[in-house]
């Protein structure tokens, strides 16, 4: 090699080296322009767009801007209320909730096998074990907001105590912050769960014998005091009894044992109506919601029809009923979890106007007794997450169906969110159906019965509830509860139902009530019938639906 | 605030970079970052930050004394390193461990006095270290005291490292406080660290600590033992990509901002012994008891196991004021005497991958009695580790768990491991030779930096979900 050769081949390298160092500066001047730069528009989009209040999906209020005091300031909550404010309101904040699932799967960050707290209830085959009062803790983690229950007997003993001061916001307050924390609930499983071949979530059962006699134990009470009204109990299997993966048995209880217990523990008065078998018997039609925790109306259905053959009544076949269908359903499920899977199997919601039939309904505040506008079996208008809430409205409201099958029969149906979904079958059977949500009602009940005359009763509770602490409270506070305690004033009560409670020192939003209560407002006339609260409901402008018969 | 918030990134920093570059003298710049890392600090502390400037304040008066005794001849230096003592030890004293030492005063002598309630500010185990290494410094003569009180409050309040450090000595910033140049590579590789810490956190330590806080639960013992290893695992994975993750934002930051700190992790879990795993972990602690305390005391020339004694006690106890952290502290201590008198030489002597295994094996043990601070719930997860009370050995939530987190698991232990740096390696030496090459791996460089601080920033926006639905029934 010639010492030219290798002059050149040097002065090649420093060449190279030199374009190489031009290079780096340039890409390091282009580079941090460009990422500053979308931090900036970042900044930039994050200051400006409008930031959203709530969230829908997961029904709560977001973190509002703290309030400036010095207290705040010096304790250092100011500060950081800025910074979980900044975050919570995030704009588009829904749609990068739900990116944000998106990727994590794509990156294979699973979510997790059970959500909440998880503790083994059965053996191995799924039997439950001898000691089942599970008490569900939240872990550090879980969001959902806990609340012992000392708090709720103490709360619940304040409005004892203090009667004449009942109101609707109390008893509100107490039923949700009570939350899930009390609830037998065991946690919720989506991971291998299937239900009619598509992905689905349940609710794992914990179970609580103690409880479950307790119900039983207040059913009797009424069935006692009642006299001649038919009293009869319907407990209903949830969908976990019969879809959850083998594999996971161990983590719920058996409904069916829980459902047998309590109805061994109710007298021989009570008529025990058993969904389970007919439940069981049509597994393989859609009789749950997969992606809520709620039955589907052809559950209901089922359902109903065990009832109809326990009171020797006749009842159509599902196919006299008109069948409609909701697009695009996503339950509560999705929401607790945000468990993509769940978004990813949206549901067709079926629900089914009864035949041959003509009925009114009107609805009236639980405090008051005042009537409401608006009161409708089916409001059909609902979509997405709510098509569940579609049944009679709102929880929060209390309903009156006169129908056109003039038989003499009056029935009270007592239920919690699982008895929606029935209640409107019942329209062929009985001449009066009221219906009455125990987590709200403030009256005595059984002076209610009594006064409207009614024939029948009906407790129809799922297994959950039925095994539920606060749920049997509040049955329990019904039977005893003095008659027209609910005495509060009328404006008060628009505002606790839809803006309800305090959980955790935090506001939170139930939007499902305040969608439904939002826009009404009382005329004056309404608020003067406050001062006359008496048991049997005004009757005034009613709205008639006749349904169409096949 | 942390560095991982929302606010931080896209309202604290840009406006945090806009008033400091446009400020254009050094003491200018010096004034906007100081402000800015007091509001920092105060956003978390708005009480404790007047504990930082006290705190700063007296170090900078002991620095100024030292060097006025030197010069004129006259009073005694050592008094300035007493009172930085005794004034930072105190101050870290009564609010870290004072509840602490009244309590087990109590437990022994049965007595009832009442234990104090302080709220543990925010870095106050960092900051009293720093400034205690300055005092001594200048007393050692390895620095020139500070005569500008901002420059020196700077150096304590800096908001990179004051969190959660890395401990800077004063030495190495000495320089760069007064005078510092930002070149624009320094600042496009800071912002890239930033960006990477950020997703080693985000991504990688919220998702595994998700997994561990699962396996791992404070009500309950692991119900088999497959969940109690992969717990600690996960924890494992999940404070080293949580620490380094923050130790790198700090670093990144610095740069940006034109200071060059130590670098306080390089890859532990790749050690082959407990005595290689602390000069791995959180180098700049290791580092500060090496030279503050065990070197003084007299080092390997003099009785070297007592000062090892000494030297892991504190190391455990500076983790926090609890037997747990104690414990792990002399455990390690009581390796790496080991380690001295046989162990090292033995280890040589083995394959490299029972080393491996070895040390593995008792980082993991040791950040199991790191997690529990209770000794009971310690007892029962390490029981449970080896199968004590005949739990299963595995259950179905922890399979599922891992299988359905495989990939995450796995791209995490590659990463706890020198993969990256190796291919950053290799691809800048093939970058030196092309230009095409390195136009291609520039601009894929920039996309994932972009793509990390998008991710990681969605995900920051998943973690506030918190969904308020209690089934109604």
């Amino acid at each position: 090699m010639s010492s030219k050769d290798k002059g050149s081949s040097l002065e090649k390298r420093i060449e190279a080296a030199k374009a190489y160092k031009k290079n780096v500066k340039l890409y390091n001047k282009i580079s941090i322009a460009v990422i500053l730069g979308v931090i900036a528009t970042a900044a930039v989009l994050l200051a400006v767009l409008p930031r959203p209040k709530t969230s829908e999906l997961e029904k709560r209020e977001l973190a509002p801007m703290p309030e400036f005091s010095a207290k705040a300031l010096f304790s250092g909550e100011y500060f950081s209320g800025i910074a979980e404010h900044f975050s919570d309101t995030v704009p588009f904040r829904e749609q990068l909730v739900v990116l944000n699932s998106r990727m994590k799967k794509a990156m294979g960050i699973s979510s997790p096998t059970f959500y909440g707290t998880v503790d083994i209830v059965a053996d191995d085959e799924g039997n439950s074990l001898e000691e089942t009062p599970v008490q569900t803790e939240p872990a550090q983690t879980e969001p959902v907001p806990q609340q012992t229950d000392v708090t709720v007997s103490e709360k619940t003993q304040e409005n004892d105590n203090a009667a004449t001061e009942t109101s609707a916001a109390s008893e509100t307050t107490e039923s949700e912050t009570t939350g899930i924390a009390d609830f037998s609930n065991n946690g919720i499983v989506v991971d291998g769960v299937k239900m009619y071949g598509e992905d689905a979530g349940v609710m794992l059962f914990g179970g609580n014998k103690k409880q479950g006699a307790r119900y039983a134990e207040i059913i009797n009470k009424y069935k006692a005091s009642l006299g001649n009204v038919n009293v009869y109990n319907m407990v209903v299997p949830t969908s976990v009894e019969f879809y959850l993966p083998k594999k996971y048995s161990k983590y719920s209880s058996s409904e069916k044992e829980s459902i047998d217990y309590i109805y061994s523990c109710l007298s021989p008065d009570v008529t025990p109506i058993d969904a389970y078998s007919k439940l069981a018997e049509h597994t393989d039609e859609y009789i749950y919601l997969r992606t809520d925790h709620h039955w589907s109306p052809l559950g209901a259905y089922y359902a109903y029809t065990a009832f109809c053959e326990a009171l020797g009544m006749e009842y159509h076949p599902i196919t006299d009923y008109t069948e409609k269908v909701k697009e695009g359903f996503v339950g509560s499920l999705y929401g607790y979890t945000n468990d993509i899977t769940l978004a990813n199997a949206p549901e067709q919601f079926h629900y089914f106007l009864p035949p041959d039939v003509t009925y009114s309904v009107q609805t009236y505040y639980y405090d008051t007794l005042a009537p409401k506008n608006g009161g409708a079996l089916f409001h059909e208008y609902v979509e997405g997450a709510n098509c569940y809430g579609m049944f009679l409205g709102a929880d929060a409201i209390h309903t009156k169906i006169t129908t056109s099958a003039k038989n003499g029969r009056k029935i009270v149906v007592f239920k919690e969110s699982y008895g929606n979904a029935f209640v409107p079958f019942l329209v062929n059977n009985f001449e009066e159906i009221y219906v009455i949500d125990i987590r709200y009602f403030g009256t005595n009940a059984v002076d209610y019965i009594k006064k409207i005359g009614a024939t029948d009763v009906l407790f129809i509770d799922n297994c959950f509830a039925a095994n539920t602490s606060s749920l049997i409270k509040h049955i329990e506070d019904l039977y005893s509860s003095p008659t027209g305690s609910v005495v509060t004033t009328v404006t008060e009560t628009e505002t606790t139902l839809s803006e309800t409670t305090a959980s955790g020192g935090k506001k939170k939003k139930d939007k499902k009530t305040t969608e439904q209560t939002i826009d009404e407002k009382k005329t004056t006339a309404q608020k003067d019938e406050q001062t006359a609260v008496t048991t049997a409901p005004p009757k005034t402008e009613t709205e008639s639906v006749t349904a169409t018969g096949n | 605030m942390v560095f991982s918030n929302l606010i931080f990134i896209y309202v604290f920093l840009p406006l945090c970079l806009v008033f400091y570059y446009s400020a254009r003298s050094a003491k200018l710049r010096n004034l906007v970052l100081a402000l800015f890392s007091l509001a920092f600090y105060a956003w978390g502390e708005p009480v404790w930050v007047l504990l930082l400037i006290f705190s700063a304040a007296v170090d900078y008066f002991n620095g100024l004394f030292i060097e006025k005794c030197r010069i004129r001849k006259r009073g005694n230096p050592v008094l300035g390193v007493v009172c930085s003592l005794v004034v930072n030890l105190g101050i870290l004293f009564v609010f870290k461990y004072s509840a602490f030492f009244i309590h087990q005063i109590n437990l022994l002598t049965g007595l009832s006095l009442r234990e104090p309630t302080f709220s543990l500010p925010i870095g106050i185990s960092f900051y009293t270290f720093q400034t205690i290494s300055y005092t001594v410094d200048v007393y050692r003569g390895k620095v020139k005291a500070q005569h500008s009180f901002l420059s020196f409050l700077l150096y304590v309040s800096m908001f990179f490292q004051l969190v959660a450090g890395p401990i800077v000595r004063y030495e190495s910033v000495a320089a760069e406080i007064d005078e510092r140049r930002t070149t624009a590579a320094d600042f496009n590789s800071g912002l890239i660290r930033f960006i990477c810490g950020l997703g080693k956190k985000v991504i990688i330590a919220n998702t595994v600590g998700q997994l561990a806080a699962n396996s791992l639960t404070f009500e309950k013992a692991p119900t088999s033992v497959a969940a109690a290893w992969f717990g600690v695992a996960m924890f494992t994975l999940q404070i080293y990509f949580d620490f380094s993750g923050y130790s790198d934002m700090a670093i990144g930051l610095g740069k940006m901002f034109g200071f060059h700190f130590p670098e306080n992790f390089n890859y532990p879990y790749i050690s082959h012994s407990a005595t290689e795993f602390w000069r791995r972990w959180h180098i700049s602690l290791g580092s500060f008891f090496r030279d503050y305390v065990y070197i003084p005391l007299g080092g390997n020339r003099k009785h070297q196991i007592l000062n090892l004694a000494i030297v892991w006690f504190l190391t455990g106890l500076w983790h926090g004021a609890s037997w747990n952290f104690i414990i792990w502290g002399m455990g390690f201590g009581v390796l790496i005497i080991l380690e001295k008198l046989f162990m090292l030489k033995v280890l040589d002597k083995l394959p490299k991958f029972f080393s491996h295994i070895y040390a593995l094996f008792f980082i993991l043990i040791g950040w199991a009695v790191f997690y529990f601070t209770d000794l009971g719930q310690l007892g029962s997860c390490l029981g449970a580790m080896f199968g004590a009370g005949g739990i299963p050995l595995y259950d179905e939530v922890t399979k599922s768990a891992l299988l359905s987190n495989l990939y995450l698991i796995i791209a995490a232990a590659v990463l706890s491991m020198p993969v990256s740096r190796l291919l950053n390696e290799e691809v800048q030496h093939i970058e030196r030779k092309s230009g095409g090459v390195f136009a291609v791996s520039s601009v894929i460089r920039t996309v994932l930096c972009i793509a990390l601080l998008a991710v990681s920033s969605v995900m920051l926006v998943g973690q506030t979900y918190n969904p308020f639905l209690y089934f109604r029934f």
